[in-house]
């Protein structure tokens, strides 16, 4: 495992992308120890406040420190993100490899599924769904796998068809394995590269997906801190005080680069050829 | 004489479209013509090429001086191409042959400036006609490619743009080259087409690439290379990817064209033999650099250069000359004296090899007195039936049904058509015939990998047609494969132990130190070091990745080996280590091996009796030996026609008849015999009645009507 980081370490992309992100996690996981202010504390006295020596972010509307609010906004926003990503990555990988390697109606349906999905408005959708479920935190996850599936399990079912003729899956058979075996050892590893890099991007999308909901405040409990329900704070203000929009809206940025170099470097490291 | 030929034409056809160039090929004829002749009297090597009365400069259509093509990143860059010279002239056919990663290519590559990104090619002299290539505009460059300067490549399925039509891309020479306008360009590749043998060549020239076969995809390509009238072809192992009956056609083809047009022709190439047949000279390139240059007769009868001297056994079966280095396999150990296999080996691989050369009176033909007495071990035990037969088919029949959703259901393939089979526990069987004619789906059908859809299939005495679940995985245990591409069919993601270990696993055969020792054991006999097995596949050439597979197969002790293709993806030299090796484990592990090639040298090295497929269906089943030297059925007959003998003199004196027509379509094939449509000697009776696999002589099963009568009719053939 350490190998594994040190591996990931030399590229320059990637370490800055790993201590960006180290960086926010951490911030995130230490929030209580680093937040100078309550983040629900509302201060009358201190509205709007520009960035400065005491809020060193700024204030917001009710005079909450913004600072405080990002560092205890991170912990939601990536923890959806995180969670969101996952779920979409195991189902998504789930159905394409179904389908890509039973074909037949496996196949047909998920294509069938996929299709109607993507002809669908996303937001549309969500809006929709986030409606009829009422909210709420695990409501938001879901909605957010349901909008990036779509792309694991295309990619998926494309890397397993062109593996699944590949010489080495020919010679599992005749040596005897099982489908399960085939699918475990010989067919899934070697699609961990391309759902490594959709996995990067479906973080930072979810991330961004999560911000763009609360931001028309269908998302999550905007009493509860996280960088989407600030973005949607910071849309009355964007004139007046634009720090309020802008904060969250650049840690949204880092963390979304971050999470890419980070994907990347793992594409390139779980490439045994690459190797030395 | 026939060499005589070309040289001589190419002053006339000069003659008729260049102008300054006449005089100079005028005076190439006089003093080409002895050095070219093969049936001559022995010209010293270097002496017609720098003869003093010539205008040397004129009389070569291309001439080269110390190339040198360095590849890799700036700070690390390596020579793969050192010094190379060369040149070719008028109406000449220069040979260049070498084993993969000698160059060749990337050398001829250089002069069109094709080479791939980051490789970077100079050479003091690169004079095509008196012009220098290499100080050339991109623009002149590219108007000499394709006019003055023909390219045929290897694959003729990618170097057709499958978007557009054949005669589009024909007239887009002909218009950028030529200028022609678009109604006499249509009527020039029309002729073109003709001209290579395309059957209803304007008909033809709205079709697409995939509506062709690959011969006469291959065609096409030489109808474009020719478009712009070229001086010069450059062929890039243009026969590679074809079977060997096709290879022989466009062989024939493009000497014919060369007699016609007087072109020069640099023919690349890894297989030797092949250049017995067409080539005046050959160069022999190893690892970047020529280490032999010599008329072919010269080559072929005295190769001087030791590589030169191995490659020549390689193809010609004997054994290689032992402690020869090995390139990229320093661990591999040499090749073993076949001598050394066993009464058994020896028996069934010495006398095959040299049966066919001895057939067609090559003089040089190696120690012929011993001939006579060693066929016979090889083939009695064999005409007897003798032997406990391990695998069994009946009948087997195998139709691929085509599905399309609303495309409706498509004409039935049919891969299999009835085949009967037996194989012995102990023999290698080898299983022949040109793609398309159903062996690898034979294999796939007898090992259970597909379901046949009639027809039985039993293994040691057992039914196994209908086997399922647990059953069928104790069968997979006795029947290991071994595949074609050693580069794909190890996963790149495993270590080679554990793809060593795998069936071991997968049978519950082994675990923990036990299954790391069996692990070593299969490593070390397939000779490689057992250290090696924590790497990953990428790190080891082809033949040792091959040697991984085959430890592969050998892991879990199985009785029968299916290798299917197994040597066509190495090298020749690699090849023969390969074959002693599978030879050795044969005697080691008491093995029966099911041996799959379309390319017959290797065939007649390696195995004990032969089936030929033709078309879903077996025509000929012989021993090795009885085959090469007197093939029954004509299809038979016709292939091994077709497989170039590594002689000048005896190719030369060979009559090149080539099959008539294309293989048909296995999903329309002819009724009555298959190969009627393509047969000399069709009957009417060949029409309408398909013939059965059926003894003549005791050993011998033929599939044609040939044969229906005596066994004696045998005889007269």
């Amino acid at each position: 495992m350490s190998t594994m980081v040190l591996r990931l370490y030399r590229s320059r992309e990637t370490r800055f992308g790993l201590v960006l992100l180290s960086g926010v996690v951490l911030a995130a996981l230490a929030a209580p120890l680093l937040a100078p202010f309550d983040p629900a504390a509302v201060d009358p006295d201190a509205r709007l406040l520009p960035p400065g020596s005491l809020h060193l972010l700024g204030t917001d509307s009710v005079g909450r420190d913004i600072l405080s609010r990002l560092i205890y906004g991170g912990r939601l926003s990536l923890t959806v993100g995180f969670l969101a990503m996952l779920i979409s990555a195991l189902f998504g990988t789930f159905v394409g490899c179904m389908s890509g390697y039973f074909g037949g109606w496996i196949e047909a349906a998920s294509g069938w599924l996929i299709d109607v999905q993507l002809s669908f408005p996303f937001l549309l959708l969500a809006i929709f769904l986030l409606g009829a479920l009422g909210g709420g935190t695990a409501a938001v996850v879901l909605v957010l796998a349901l909008g990036t599936w779509v792309n694991y399990a295309r990619i998926v079912r494309a890397q397993v068809l062109s593996i699944k003729n590949s010489g080495y899956v020919e010679a599992a058979h005749a040596t005897g394995a099982g489908v399960v075996r085939i699918l475990a050892v010989h067919i899934l590893p070697n699609t961990l590269s391309p759902i490594c890099v959709v996995a990067s991007f479906s973080m930072a999308q979810a991330i961004l997906t999560e911000a763009g909901l609360s931001f028309l405040g269908v998302g999550l409990d905007p009493s509860t801190p996280s960088w989407g329900t600030m973005l949607n704070d910071g849309r009355d203000y964007l004139l007046s005080a634009w720090w309020i929009a802008t904060m969250p809206g650049i840690a949204i940025g880092l963390t979304v680069y971050g999470v890419t170099q980070l994907g990347e470097g793992l594409r390139e490291l779980l490439d045994p050829r690459g190797r030395r | 004489m026939s060499a005589a030929g070309p040289t001589t034409s190419v002053a006339g056809s000069t003659t008729s479209d260049a102008g300054p160039a006449m005089s100079a090929a005028g005076t190439t004829t006089s003093d080409a013509g002895p050095m070219t002749s093969p049936g001559g009297p022995t010209t010293s090597d270097a002496g017609p090429m720098t003869s003093p009365g010539g205008p040397t400069t004129s009389a070569n259509i291309l001439e080269l001086e110390g190339l040198c093509i360095e590849v890799g990143a700036p700070d690390r860059r390596r020579e793969v191409v050192t010094n190379v010279s060369f040149h070719v002239a008028r109406g000449e056919t220069l040979g260049i042959v070498g084993e993969s990663g000698s160059g060749k290519t990337l050398t001829m590559l250089s002069l069109l400036r094709l080479l791939p990104p980051g490789a970077v090619a100079a050479a003091t002299r690169a004079c095509f006609d008196g012009r220098e290539l290499f100080d050339l505009k991109p623009a002149a460059l590219r108007a000499l490619c394709g006019r003055d300067i023909g390219v045929v490549f290897q694959d003729p399925l990618t170097a057709l743009n499958p978007l557009l039509t054949i005669g589009r891309q024909i007239t887009e020479v002909l218009r950028r080259h030529i200028g022609l306008a678009d109604g006499a360009a249509r009527q020039r590749a029309t002729l073109l087409l003709g001209k290579v043998g395309i059957p209803d060549p304007a008909l033809r020239l709205g079709q697409y690439p995939h509506e062709f076969s690959g011969g006469m995809r291959q065609r096409v390509t030489i109808a474009m290379a020719l478009a712009g009238e070229p001086r010069l072809l450059i062929a890039d192992e243009p026969t590679t990817a074809l079977d060997v009956t096709v290879q022989a056609e466009i062989v024939s083809l493009i000497q014919r064209l060369q007699r016609e047009q007087g072109l020069s022709v640099v023919w690349v190439t890894h297989d030797l033999a092949l250049l017995a047949r067409i080539a005046d000279r050959v160069l022999v390139m190893r690892a970047g650099q020529i280490v032999e240059e010599a008329p072919a007769a010269r080559l072929f009868t005295a190769p001087r250069h030791p590589y030169a001297r191995s490659l020549l056994a390689a193809v010609r079966h004997e054994v290689q000359p032992a402690g020869l280095p090995e390139r990229g396999a320093a661990s591999e150990a040499a090749a073993e004296p076949r001598a050394g296999g066993g009464p058994g080996a020896d028996a069934a691989a010495g006398p095959g090899a040299d049966v066919g050369a001895g057939a067609r009176g090559a003089p040089s033909a190696p120690p012929g007195g011993e001939r006579g007495a060693a066929i016979e071990p090889a083939v009695l035990p064999d005409a007897d039936g003798g032997g406990e037969i391990l695998l069994q088919a009946r009948a087997l029949t195998v139709t691929f049904q085509r599905h399309g959703f609303l495309r409706g259901r498509g004409r039935p393939v049919q891969a299999l058509r009835g085949v009967d089979l037996d194989i012995r526990r102990g023999e290698t069987l080898a299983l022949v015939g040109e793609s398309g004619s159903g062996k690898s789906t034979l294999a796939r059908a007898l090992l259970r990998n597909v379901v046949a859809t009639a027809g039985s299939v039993a293994f040691d005495g057992r039914d196994i047609t209908r086997l399922a679940g647990r059953e069928l995985r104790g069968l997979r245990r006795r029947c290991q494969m071994v595949f074609q591409d050693p580069f794909s069919s190890l996963n790149p993601r495993r270590s080679v132990g554990s793809a060593i270990a795998e069936p071991l696993i997968v049978h519950g055969l082994a675990r923990g130190q036990a299954l790391r020792d069996r692990v070593r054991d299969c490593l070390t006999m397939v000779g490689l070091d057992a250290s090696v097995a924590a790497r990953r596949p990428h790190e080891f050439s082809g033949g040792q990745r091959q040697r991984i597979c085959i430890a592969r197969a050998l892991a879990c002790q199985p009785d029968l080996i299916v290798a299917d293709e197994a040597l066509s993806a190495l090298d020749v030299s690699l090849q023969t280590q390969i074959i002693d090796l599978f030879e050795r484990l044969k005697q080691r592990c008491a093995l029966t091996y099911l041996f799959i090639s379309h390319d017959l040298s290797v065939v007649r090295r390696i195995s004990d009796r032969v089936a030929v497929m033709y078309l879903g269906q077996v025509v000929e089943l012989a021993p090795t030996a009885q085959l090469f030297a007197d093939p029954a059925h004509p299809y038979t007959a016709a292939l091994l026609a077709a497989v170039p003998v590594p002689d000048p003199l005896a190719e030369r004196k060979r009559v090149h008849v080539p099959l008539r027509g294309e293989p048909p379509s296995p999903a329309n094939p002819p009724a009555g015999c298959a190969f009627h449509t393509r047969c000399p000697h069709a009957l009417s009776r060949c029409r309408a009645e398909a013939p059965r696999l059926r003894a003549t002589t005791p050993g011998r099963h033929v599939a044609c009507h040939l044969f229906d009568g005596t066994p004696s009719l045998e005889k007269s053939t």
